[in-house]
């Protein structure tokens, strides 16, 4: 209620605040360069949406090493430009394919497929393009309003407070992702684990190292996310051998017309699909594949005919892909005013802005203006780009379905190796990261997910920093972590998620053994 | 088995933690952390035991040993070879072994893609990006 007060105050009376800020935003956005490494984003992100198995963490912890020498806000305007433009490209797949080009899309196979089958594929691919772009559009208003109020409110957060809510975000990564919450737990604390490698800030003492300098400052992120995502997917692919077939197929203007019953119900399942992403893409912990999971399900419970879900519904093709894309944008709020990624994608996004030494917090919107607002005018710019990329060009897209796996794969483990070994200049990297892809694809074949582990991995030494800072500022009193309304409501939401999670889980063992 | 190696993990970590001074909640020293996670670790492994004792047996189906060889080989050789023949052999070499990990080869095709990932991921790197690695040899 707070919020939704302040918002409002923020729209009525400092609205021309905004427009400043947002016209300030806008002359950085649309700079030759600016444009250029939005439309170079965008279009590897539709790349990546629409091959399958290649996967958009793995592509921005590649394009990580690009963006060293570039100006911080070019390389945050391309990396987040893969991150949308991969849920633009994997519907694409997910209609024409019945193969998620990316998770978030896994959910439009049901009946995007199916309205290919019925030779409705133009439709499907024209509604999730302009249900995405409403989405996005969406999400970047709020992000407008809510971000500048929310990082203010943020700045008289304390040590206790900004564990608690890491402490939310890591419980609910866990608990909330598809699969058992217990292995979703364990890979948390896993990756809690694997950040405590390098030296420890307060002793200066090494911490897990086993003798390698090269762990002195801890395990390299990137190494960490292609090995778990790149290497581990590439491998679960190759072992299982259910690759991408190739497709042949023909996308025309007049195909892509829909009817006056579509355009009918497109509005209703586009609101509510918009609405469910930006509310769970801002919450910590969740991303775009639940969102798009959730607005399915909601289609189909308040649907007057739920049985013609999975045959071909244009609700079940519109509402997911709106929340998905709209929770792409929102999760920009918490991770660029609060520092606190909601996903692994937006934990590589914090840790492209740390090796520029720029801490998202919320400093950030005061002291980095031109970066907050043109990252965020840029969403626009980019959104608008896909828009171009999705509709007329179409066919392109299609056309690179084509491409086989096996002329595929090998480059993108070369990428992947270059790309690695770039960052420090080390072959000891290289090493890491395929460790890590046997280790991910090893717990992945045990319905172990990684993306907690990254998670974990970059929250932890943000965890042991604010906790340690919370109990010396309360000279070792536990109880300060109660004593905070905003420590205390965060704590409340994560053992209320974490009980819930172990009951589930204990029922549902009884219930099998039974 | 994971459950055994998550906790076998966390044995490892608080064992470890014991190495370094633990302090007390108001001076924490380097050794509190591991201690505490480690020890979450094992209460975890035991947890998912015991789900995974009350629930059906998790089937093992045969594992496909070509990929994993040649993908490990493929990057294992680029590690090996990049910082002692250079650039070019470690990264044909990597494209080779790492396109056998599929069967039926189509090997000019093959060969022609290795040669032009290799001449572009050189350009684009080494070239553009001024990654310090010399094209053949140390």
């Amino acid at each position: 209620m707070w919020f939704f007060s302040a918002c409002l105050f923020r729209h009525l009376v400092l609205d021309m605040d905004t427009l400043l800020n947002l016209s300030l935003g806008f002359q950085q956005a649309l700079t030759p360069e600016a444009l250029l490494y939005c439309l170079l984003g965008v279009t590897l992100g539709t790349v990546v949406g629409v091959l399958p198995g290649i996967g958009t963490l793995t592509t921005i912890s590649l394009c990580l090493p690009l963006t060293l020498n570039l100006d911080p806000l070019l390389g945050l305007i391309m990396l987040a430009g893969i991150f949308y433009g991969a849920q633009y490209g994997g519907s694409i797949t997910s209609i024409l394919l019945n193969v998620p080009g990316s998770a978030p899309s896994a959910v439009t196979c049901l009946d995007g497929y199916q309205m290919t089958k019925h030779g409705r594929a133009g439709v499907a691919l024209f509604v999730t393009t302009i249900a995405s772009f409403i989405g996005g559009s969406f999400a970047i208003v709020l992000m407008i309003l809510f971000a500048p109020v929310l990082a203010d409110f943020a700045v008289s957060f304390s040590a206790a407070d900004y564990f608690a809510i890491m402490l939310l975000a890591l419980t609910a990564a866990s608990t909330l992702a598809i699969g058992s919450p217990l292995k979703g737990l364990s890979m948390v604390m896993l990756g809690l684990v694997l950040g405590l490698v390098g030296t420890d800030i307060n002793s200066g003492q090494f911490r897990f190292t086993f003798g390698f300098p090269a762990l002195a400052d801890g395990i390299n992120l990137a190494a960490l996310a292609m090995g778990l995502f790149g290497v581990s997917e590439i491998l679960t692919n190759l072992v299982s051998g259910d690759l991408p077939q190739l497709v042949n197929a023909r996308i025309t203007f007049r195909s892509m017309i829909p009817t006056k019953l579509d355009i009918q119900q497109f509005w209703g399942a586009c609101t509510r699909g918009t609405l469910l992403g930006s509310f769970v893409g801002m919450l910590p912990g969740t991303g775009p594949t639940i969102a798009a999971f959730m607005a399915y399900a909601l289609e189909k419970k308040v649907a007057v005919e739920p049985a013609r879900f999975g045959r071909g519904a244009i609700e079940g093709v519109v509402a997911p892909e709106a929340a998905n894309n709209a929770s792409v944008q929102a999760a920009f709020i918490p991770t660029m005013t609060l520092g606190i990624p909601g996903d692994a994608i937006m934990a590589v996004m914090i840790g492209g802005l740390l090796i520029h030494g720029i801490t998202p917090g919320p400093q950030l919107i005061n002291e980095n203006p031109e970066l907050f607002w043109g990252v965020v005018a840029s969403f626009w710019v980019g959104n608008i780009l896909l828009l171009i990329l999705n509709l007329p060009l179409i066919g392109m897209w299609v056309k690179l379905l084509s491409i086989p796996y096996r002329v595929l794969f090998p480059a993108v483990l070369f990428l992947i190796c270059i790309g690695v070994y770039s960052i420090n200049n080390s072959s000891f990297d290289v090493l890491l990261t395929f460790i890590f892809g046997i280790v991910g694809f090893w717990f992945n074949r045990h319905g172990f997910p990684s993306a907690p582990l990254l998670l974990g991995f970059v929250l932890g030494p943000m965890l042991e920093e604010n906790f340690r800072r919370a109990l010396l500022l309360a000279n070792g009193d536990l109880l300060t972590f109660v004593q905070r309304p905003v420590s205390l409501l965060f704590l409340v939401i994560t053992l209320v998620l974490l009980v819930t999670a172990i009951v589930s889980s204990s029922l549902l063992a009884n219930r099998r053994s039974i | 088995m994971p459950a055994v190696l998550l906790a076998l993990t966390g044995v490892g970590v608080a064992l470890n933690g014991y190495n370094f001074k633990i302090g007390s909640l108001t001076a924490m020293g380097p050794g509190f952390m591991p201690l505490v996670l480690g020890m979450g670790l094992v209460l975890l492994a035991l947890l998912l035991f015991w789900t995974a004792w009350n629930t059906a047996e998790e089937t093992v189906t045969a594992l496909p040993m070509r990929p994993l060889l040649f993908v490990g080989a493929g990057m294992l050789s680029w590690y090996l070879l990049i910082d002692t023949l250079g650039f070019f052999p470690a990264s044909l070499a990597q494209l080779l072994l790492c396109s056998c990990a599929m069967p039926q080869q189509l090997w000019f095709k093959q060969t022609l893609l290795m040669l032009v990932v290799a001449i572009t991921g050189y350009g684009l790197f080494v070239v553009f990006l001024g990654v310090p690695v010399s094209p053949f040899g140390s």
